[in-house]
């Protein structure tokens, strides 16, 4: 064992080995690491904020330019790190662009490549858009199912957010214009508000294709059967009294109410897609918070 | 490789399988969020449930990120996004900016009740591999220039892995480069690209990702609430069209329950080969029941409806029985046009009203290549002929193979189910204009085009069980658009003062069969059947739309010894009402109906020929999309010379300036008793 330990071959494979690990830590070390941003820098993210916002910026929101800011940073570092750039179709094609810009005359895969030993795509915009997007969705990953326990909590604590429409239960009586002309409908005006005059009960109307009664209508089902003015007049009279006439998309209505269901929070059902995707947005936010934090502590920020 | 590109591979691998990239074997979570199996569909009551059934409106063709055609124009809705778009969400349309921020946006003026996703299955995988630069192949010699130039790829892509396969039976002298192309192997499948490995597989397993995303979003949109707001259907796009002539078919499917693969033209390259594999399939599944909705028989060049087998020989009754088995349903219309009638021959065949939304070629290259590869559209092509045939073949077969009932969809290849307005018709792309980078100017789309229509269905209540039996028994309309309600019933006994009573429906099913219905056996005697058709304007019209009726009409078709026929029967309203459109406004003119009802009886009716039954339901006259744009713009027709190019159509004396709105029933058939 000891002379295997003298042989100078493994000296120099162990020592070969040290340099390599010490290059790729050395390597490493120093692309992990980003610039805080400058004051100027800093006062354009401020100015860029308030030109969008329309409000000051105090010292809170400040900081969370500075923040968010530097974090974009570490993504953008971080793709580069993990090469995303060089199989990026947009990032090419914009590199493609960028040599084009240049003036460099080669074959395409060349004027990328030269493009990319320049590192012109830290200097643009819209790749380290692409790239923080990238990272972005990496680091959420594939979410996976969601359990009923954790939907019915997101559900329990944004209950206000979601309501049952009001619905209304009426009978009506119609009367219909022979064609629609403003004449034919004066007309059947006149019979309708005869009708009401002598008692709508027990008059003899026309017939209606869906029907004479109508339970549990919601505003959407009242515009998608009678259209008109219908479903605003359900929503404004007294139950239990003839009313009207009402201007449907079709003819004349008298109108009476018999249960009024004013609008009341859902349930978990009726809402289940609404809370699927808060869900999502909660846990893709905690997520990529967690990868944040992960990598501030890796990387080194220079002030 | 330079070890620092070594080491950024290895660490690239290791960081993306940590934060989980996509991969092919991704679960569908069924049912979305829940622990608990949710209640069976068939014993769901839901708030609205009638049993005299709602009529529900809805659209079962349409095409999202995953269809090489939208996407390759620029296309990247997802089947999540498509389905919010139909519960009533604003989208973000093409084209979008290189930061990604859509440069259009649409939403529905009303949600829809139901919708299926319907991406083109033969390219998923193809389409997976050259946009994700997780795959291998992604830097394969297809899928640099399907990236780098994607309207030409559309063309490759679809022209060799779908569209070519017949020419080997079909050898074209004049074309001996294509002829020798190596295209329907020996096995007779289609091979895939070259990319896709021995046997397609790579392309068969890149496949998994866009289907399970299909499956995921279907799954999730379903509202399985007592409110039964929104039903969604699994589906996919069968997309046969040997030398691009059509033979598309939409497969919608009863539940979540299908197969794991959607099977495509490439590995079942003939209608027969697709019933066959999805019967196979479906018997391994659970409660997978599915159907075949053919579309645009106008684009198929006399194949959609020629009664002939894979092999070329003439149907047999099996045949006949697989295709009225699994294919109950055909589009009558959508965004490339009607396939209703052409009106060209044949006794009574003087429909005036058959030049509607009519598109002046017979197959999908109509509008390319010079027009070198289309020719006139042709009579048997078109529905009406189709069922007259289909009553020809009953005699001979004892099965009739084209017993259609009519739906319509919108055939959007921007993700947009339901956008079937005419007012601000954004384009639906696919084989119209693309929006890829900027807004088009000029006419949002071909001026042949149109913006497609709806499906409406009368079932007891909107679910996937009660939607899909409804389907199934044809009791189903097709709209261009608008949202008429349409109820018919047939029979011999249907009192006469139907439309005067308060139990039409009622009266109807009791006395009668709904639309897509067979009519019972004649009685004794020289009884004749009556149709009772019961038709409601839009409630809601768009801007512009008439919003009301001119009138109702009854195409019946019939086979005797002399051979097809059909005459076409106003029965409620008044063709000569005088309506019209201001042109240089857009606005409707003249008075039309709300509301019509008749019911009319076969005074010529003889038992011993078979016939069918269909109402065609007619608006007044409104502005046309393209009419609409060109007003917007400012295009006057007085100084052609000063007519900007892209908006030449506008004075294309060719394309109609006004459309009448419609719907067309499900027919009702009758066969003599023997």
């Amino acid at each position: 064992m000891r002379s295997i330990l003298r042989q100078p071959a493994l000296h120099f494979v162990l020592i070969g080995i040290a340099i390599w690990l010490f290059s790729w830590y050395r390597d490493d070390l120093a692309s992990r690491q980003v610039d805080a941003p400058t004051a100027q820098e800093i006062t354009e993210l401020v100015a860029d904020w308030s030109s969008r916002s329309g409000r000051i910026a105090d010292a809170e929101v400040r900081d969370a330019l500075v923040r968010e800011e530097i974090e974009r940073r570490m993504l953008f570092a971080e793709a580069l790190r993990l090469g995303l750039h060089l199989h990026d179709p947009v990032v090419l094609g914009r590199l493609y662009q960028d040599a084009v810009f240049l003036g460099i005359d080669a074959p395409q895969d060349e004027m990328i490549d030269t493009a990319l030993e320049l590192q012109l795509h830290h200097g643009d915009d819209l790749i380290r858009r692409r790239m923080v997007e990238r990272m972005r969705t990496l680091s959420v990953g594939s979410i996976p199912r969601a359990t009923r326990e954790e939907l019915q909590s997101v559900f329990d604590a944004h209950t206000s957010n979601w309501t049952q429409p009001a619905r209304v239960s009426f009978e009506h009586i119609y009367l219909r214009p022979s064609d629609s002309s403003q004449n034919a409908w004066a007309d059947a005006k006149i019979r309708a508000d005869q009708m009401l005059q002598d008692g709508p009960n027990g008059a003899t109307d026309d017939p209606f294709l869906h029907g004479q009664t109508f339970d549990n209508m919601t505003a959407r089902q009242l515009k998608d059967t009678f259209g008109g003015q219908i479903p605003d007049a359900l929503n404004h009279h007294p139950e239990h009294e003839w009313f009207g006439p009402v201007a449907s998309h079709y003819g004349w209505h008298l109108l009476r109410i018999s249960r009024r269901e004013p609008e009341r929070p859902a349930n978990f059902e009726q809402v289940r897609v609404e809370v699927m995707a808060l869900w999502e947005e909660q846990t893709k936010r905690q997520r990529l918070a967690q990868y944040l934090q992960h990598l501030r502590a890796r990387y080194r920020i220079n002030s | 490789m330079h070890n620092a590109s070594i080491r950024r591979l290895i660490l690239l691998a290791g960081v993306l399988s940590l934060l989980g990239c996509r991969t092919s074997q991704d679960p569908v979570p069924f049912p979305d969020g829940g622990d608990t199996p949710p209640i069976a569909d068939t014993e769901r009551v839901c708030n609205d449930h009638n049993p005299l059934k709602n009529a529900y409106f809805g659209d079962l063709h349409v095409h999202t990120v995953y269809s090489l055609d939208a996407n390759t124009q620029g296309t990247i809705i997802s089947p999540d996004q498509s389905y919010r778009f139909a519960k009533g969400a604003t989208l973000g349309i093409q084209p979008y900016t290189t930061e990604g921020e859509p440069l259009r946006f649409a939403q529905l003026s009303r949600p829809l009740d139901f919708a299926a996703v319907t991406d083109h299955a033969e390219l998923f995988g193809e389409v997976e591999i050259c946009t994700n630069p997780d795959y291998l192949q992604y830097n394969a010699p297809e899928c640099v220039f399907y990236r780098q130039s994607p309207e030409n790829a559309f063309l490759f892509f679809n022209l060799v892995a779908v569209g070519l396969p017949d020419l080997s039976q079909t050898p074209l002298a004049a074309l001996p480069i294509i002829n020798s192309l190596p295209l329907i192997g020996a096995d007779g499948t289609v091979p895939r690209l070259p990319y896709c490995g021995l046997g397609g597989t790579q392309c068969l397993d890149a496949a998994q990702t866009p289907w399970n995303d299909i499956r995921k979003a279907a799954d999730t949109h379903y509202d399985r609430s007592d409110d039964c707001q929104f039903t969604t259907f699994v589906g996919y796009e069968w997309t046969g069209a040997p030398l691009s002539n059509n033979l598309h078919r939409n497969v919608i499917f009863k539940t979540s329950q299908v197969p794991e693969l959607p099977p495509a033209f490439q590995e079942y390259p003939e209608p027969e080969n697709l019933w066959s594999i999805l019967d196979e399939l479906c018997q391994l599944e659970n409660d997978c029941e599915f159907l075949t909705i053919p579309h645009n028989s106008n684009l198929s060049a006399g194949l959609m409806f020629d009664p002939v087998d894979k092999n070329g020989d003439p149907y047999t009754r099996a045949v006949a029985q697989a295709r009225q088995r699994n294919e109950p349903l055909a589009e009558i219309y959508q965004h490339k046009g009607q396939s209703e009638c052409l009106g060209t021959s044949g006794p009574g065949a003087e429909d005036e009203l058959c030049g509607f939304e009519l598109l002046p070629y017979n197959n999908l290259t109509g509008d390319r290549f010079g027009g070198v590869n289309t020719g006139e559209p042709v009579e048997q092509d078109f529905l009406r002929e189709a069922l007259k045939d289909g009553l020809r073949l009953e005699l001979e077969l004892g099965v009739n193979p084209f017993k259609y009932g009519f739906i319509s969809s919108s055939d959007t290849h921007l993700g947009t189910p339901g956008l079937t307005n005419e007012d601000n018709f954004p384009g639906h792309g696919g084989a119209g204009a693309a929006a890829t980078d900027e807004v088009p100017p000029g006419l949002t789309d071909l001026v042949e085009y149109s913006p497609g229509g709806l499906a409406v269905v009368w079932a007891e209540q909107n679910t996937r069980t009660s939607l899909f039996e409804a389907l199934r028994r044809k009791e189903v309309y097709g709209t261009s658009g608008t949202r008429p309600i349409v109820r018919s019933f047939g029979g011999f006994d249907l009192p006469d003062d139907l439309c005067e009573r308060e139990d039409f429906v009622a009266a109807g099913y009791q006395n009668g069969v709904p639309m897509g219905a067979d009519l019972p056996p004649a009685p004794a005697g020289s009884a004749a059947p009556k149709m009772a058709v019961w038709a409601m304007a839009d409630p809601q019209p768009d801007t512009q739309d008439a919003g009301v009726l001119q009138r109702i009409q009854i195409i019946k078709g019939w086979h005797d010894a002399t051979g097809k026929h059909e005459q076409v029967f106003d029965i409620a309203g008044d063709a000569d009402n005088g309506a019209g459109v201001d042109m240089s406004s857009c606005t409707p003119t003249g008075t039309g109906f709300a509301e019509l009802c008749s019911v009319w009886q076969d005074s010529n009716f003889d038992p011993a020929q078979r016939a069918f039954y269909y109402a065609r339901v007619v608006e007044n006259p409104s502005c046309r999309w393209s009419s609409r744009q060109c007003l917007k713009a400012g295009i006057s027709c007085a100084d052609p010379s000063a007519v900007p190019e892209e908006f030449a159509a506008c004075c294309d004396d060719t394309y109609p300036r006004t459309i009448q709105e419609r719907a067309w029933t499900s027919p009702i058939w009758y066969s003599p008793q023997s």
